[in-house]
């Protein structure tokens, strides 16, 4: 017998037969998750926004929030935190298409990433109130790395997309179209392995800059 | 490869742990914060007590059909373009890892902690097979420079004064001169680790949770350090128990709720990744194949047995933070790769009960676990029905044989069970000298050597159930 039948048959043996129909399983698993609002943090939804920015400024999660009211301005944004930190000008960018397009004058945007990138810009999908979480899922527009290496880390995000909670973040996410890596980043990295304090920076971003951007 | 088991010297090893300061004073300091962040977050999240019903209703559920989940991912998964292994033990895990290793002409190895790949010996396996191994999680970094094991299943370096890491950082990174700031130490690490990540030709890490529904494997780090061992090697493997399975994101986000409160009182960790298949068109990174392990290694065995519950375990932690025990001795003394409460039912499994039979007794059964297990394991029950195991199969020795024989016998006679416990009652009051504690008690020496023992108040209890003391 192979590893698989073997495994598979122990299964069977310790609870006594083959599980019910598919159908009935499904039916079991889905009223496990019927009433999400019992089990999660209640986000007013008239306080989606602000609570998004609370949660992601907070002392735990560590990120800075800066809300840009058009798209023509973001570029201006960008320069203006590299300037204050004297860096710049190149940044490893990951953004869509249109906002690739902006007037980006005086800065290099690069399409590929240093192993010692000091600043990332990318572009995440959703944000999530509950806990001031940005969503990253991959695609050949928006690749994962972006998100991980640089020591700097600015990110954009629409007003709009954010949701009071994960499972709104996800919702677009089916069994049949979940992206190749799919990332909650809730700060930057972090570790407090060494006599438990907290230090950030560990492997991946030391700072994490949140780009608002109104409708 | 086989992970060695020295359980067996628990108690020796407890006694030591007792006597050393350092390792006292990160305990102190560590697991009093961890239960003081834990009740902040439950004080905060008022859904906490309705999501662990929630959760522990999911892992009951999934365990009841694990088999239609094991068929139902390993479907999904192969679909989304993963490779599916499965392993009936630890030698068979390895051995399908260090092939694939060797598959992909391997040198350098990334791997992110998991304690499934602790508890199958696979960083012996790597050395053995004679793989540069480079473990990336800070701690575990920190162990393999010391050739220390794990004291802590969620902060394994607990056991390290920052000194301690200084001195191992100068030996082993080039650039480091010997300096105790703590974050000048997490930069030397993250310029040492920089390199190996881009040098590696194989990623391997475990899973917090494996999605039925779509083949996805999910972990969690605040390092991000899972998110570089796997998306930069062309090779990525994921070592899994088959217990990790759940049906869908909703599911696992009900888990994720729970899992960072629990151990470090967190809302969420800062990186939690799901990742199904490996390279796409078009992509631009990600690895060129994605293979995983599903390890039995004695869980079917458990999902026969009383010990079921068990394998709804999380790996949070919680239960070993707020153990009193593992508060005075810390992770090396229980001998194996996990620790605490959850660690005494799961190593006498995974070693022998013969090995491990002293670690269900080292509970004050005070149920102190069971109230913060985030999926309502019954960890004393399960203490408890080890210790009965111990006392059928003969592994209690013979003076507390002797001792439980004289007390059945006593309490089952009611009038002599009465004067014996007025007479108890009456001598240690004597004993304790009006102080309330007994410092060190005739026959329990080895017990009061560590602690006090409190001298009872006001006469045996159905002396003052007579008295309408109620």
């Amino acid at each position: 017998m192979s590893a698989r039948e073997t495994i598979l048959a122990r299964v069977r043996d310790a609870l006594g037969g083959t599980s019910e129909g598919a159908s009935i399983i499904a039916a079991e698993a889905a009223a496990l998750v019927a009433a999400p609002d019992r089990l999660r943090p209640e986000v007013p939804t008239d306080a989606v926004l602000d609570r998004f920015v609370a949660k992601a400024t907070s002392e735990k999660v560590t990120a800075t929030v800066e809300h840009v009211t058009e798209a023509a301005v973001l570029p201006e944004a960008v320069r203006r935190y590299l300037d204050e930190r004297q860096l710049g000008p190149r940044i490893a960018a990951a953004l869509p298409r249109e906002l690739v397009q902006l007037d980006w004058t005086g800065l290099e945007l690069a399409d590929d990433i240093d192993r010692n990138e000091t600043v990332a810009l990318t572009f995440a999908d959703a944000g999530i109130a509950e806990t001031g979480t940005l969503v990253f899922p991959s695609s050949p527009e928006v690749p994962n790395l972006f998100n991980f290496l640089s020591l700097h880390h600015l990110a954009v995000v629409r007003a709009r997309d954010v949701v009071p909670h994960m499972e709104d973040a996800w919702r677009r996410f089916t069994p049949g179209t979940m992206p190749r890596s799919l990332s909650l980043v809730t700060g930057t990295s972090g570790t407090a392995d060494i006599e438990g304090k907290n230090i950030r920076g560990a492997h991946g971003p030391r700072f994490l800059h949140i780009l608002i951007l109104a409708d | 490869m086989t992970v060695t088991y020295t359980s067996q010297h628990f108690k020796r090893e407890a006694k030591a742990a007792l006597v050393q300061p350092n390792l006292q004073r990160a305990l102190d300091r560590t697991t009093t914060l961890l239960q003081a962040r834990r009740a902040d977050a439950y004080r905060t999240y008022p859904a906490f007590e309705t999501n662990r019903d929630a959760a522990s209703a999911i892992k009951d559920h999934v365990l009841r059909h694990l088999d239609h989940y094991l068929e139902t991912f390993e479907r999904n998964a192969t679909d989304a373009g993963c490779v599916v292994h499965w392993a009936r033990d630890a030698q068979e895990a390895c051995r399908i890892v260090v092939d694939l290793c060797r598959g992909a002409d391997a040198k350098t190895v990334t791997r992110v902690k998991s304690m499934l790949g602790e508890e199958i010996g696979l960083p012996e396996a790597l050395d053995g097979a004679g793989f540069d191994r480079v473990e990336t999680d800070l701690a575990e970094h920190i162990n393999q420079l010391a050739g220390d094991r794990p004291s802590h299943i969620v902060i394994p370096a607990l056991h390290k004064t920052r000194e301690e890491v200084s001195d191992l950082f100068e030996r082993h990174h080039p650039q480091h001169r010997h300096i105790d700031d703590i974050g000048e130490l997490v930069e030397s690490a993250r310029l040492t680790l920089r390199e190996k990540y881009f040098a590696a030709d194989v990623g391997i890490s475990g899973a917090n949770f494996l999605l039925a529904d779509s083949g996805a494997v999910c972990t969690v780090t605040n390092e991000g350090n899972a998110e570089l061992t796997m998306q930069l090697p062309k090779v990525q493997i994921v070592t899994a128990g088959i217990e990790k399975l759940v049906p869908s994101l909703d599911h696992a986000g009900v888990l994720l709720r729970l899992l960072a409160r629990s151990a470090l009182g967190m809302e969420l960790t800062q990186y939690t990744t799901f990742l199904t298949g490996a390279r796409r068109p078009g992509d631009r990174d990600g690895p060129e194949e994605m293979h995983i392990v599903l390890v039995d290694a004695g869980r079917t065995e458990l999902l026969a047995d009383e010990l079921r519950p068990i394998l709804k375990c999380i790996r949070c932690a919680a239960c070993i933070n707020h153990c009193p025990v593992y508060g005075q001795i810390g992770g090396h003394a229980y001998g194996g790769i996990y620790q605490g409460p959850m660690g005494s039912v799961l190593t006498p499994a995974m070693a022998s009960l013969a090995q491990a039979k002293d670690l269900p007794h080292a509970c004050t059964l005070n149920g102190r676990c069971d109230e913060v297990c985030p999926v309502k394991i019954p960890l004393t029950d399960l203490m408890r029905t080890l210790r009965e195991r111990t006392w059928r199969e003969g592994l209690v020795d013979s003076q507390s044989r002797l001792a439980m024989r004289l007390w059945g016998r006593v309490a089952a006679a009611p009038a002599l069970y009465r004067m014996a416990t007025r007479w108890a009652v009456r001598t240690l009051r004597t004993a304790a000298r009006g102080r309330g504690r007994i410092g060190n008690m005739p026959l329990a020496g080895a017990w009061t050597k560590g602690r006090d023992l409190p001298a009872p108040e006001g006469g045996t209890f159905m002396d003052r159930y007579r008295r309408g003391e109620r």
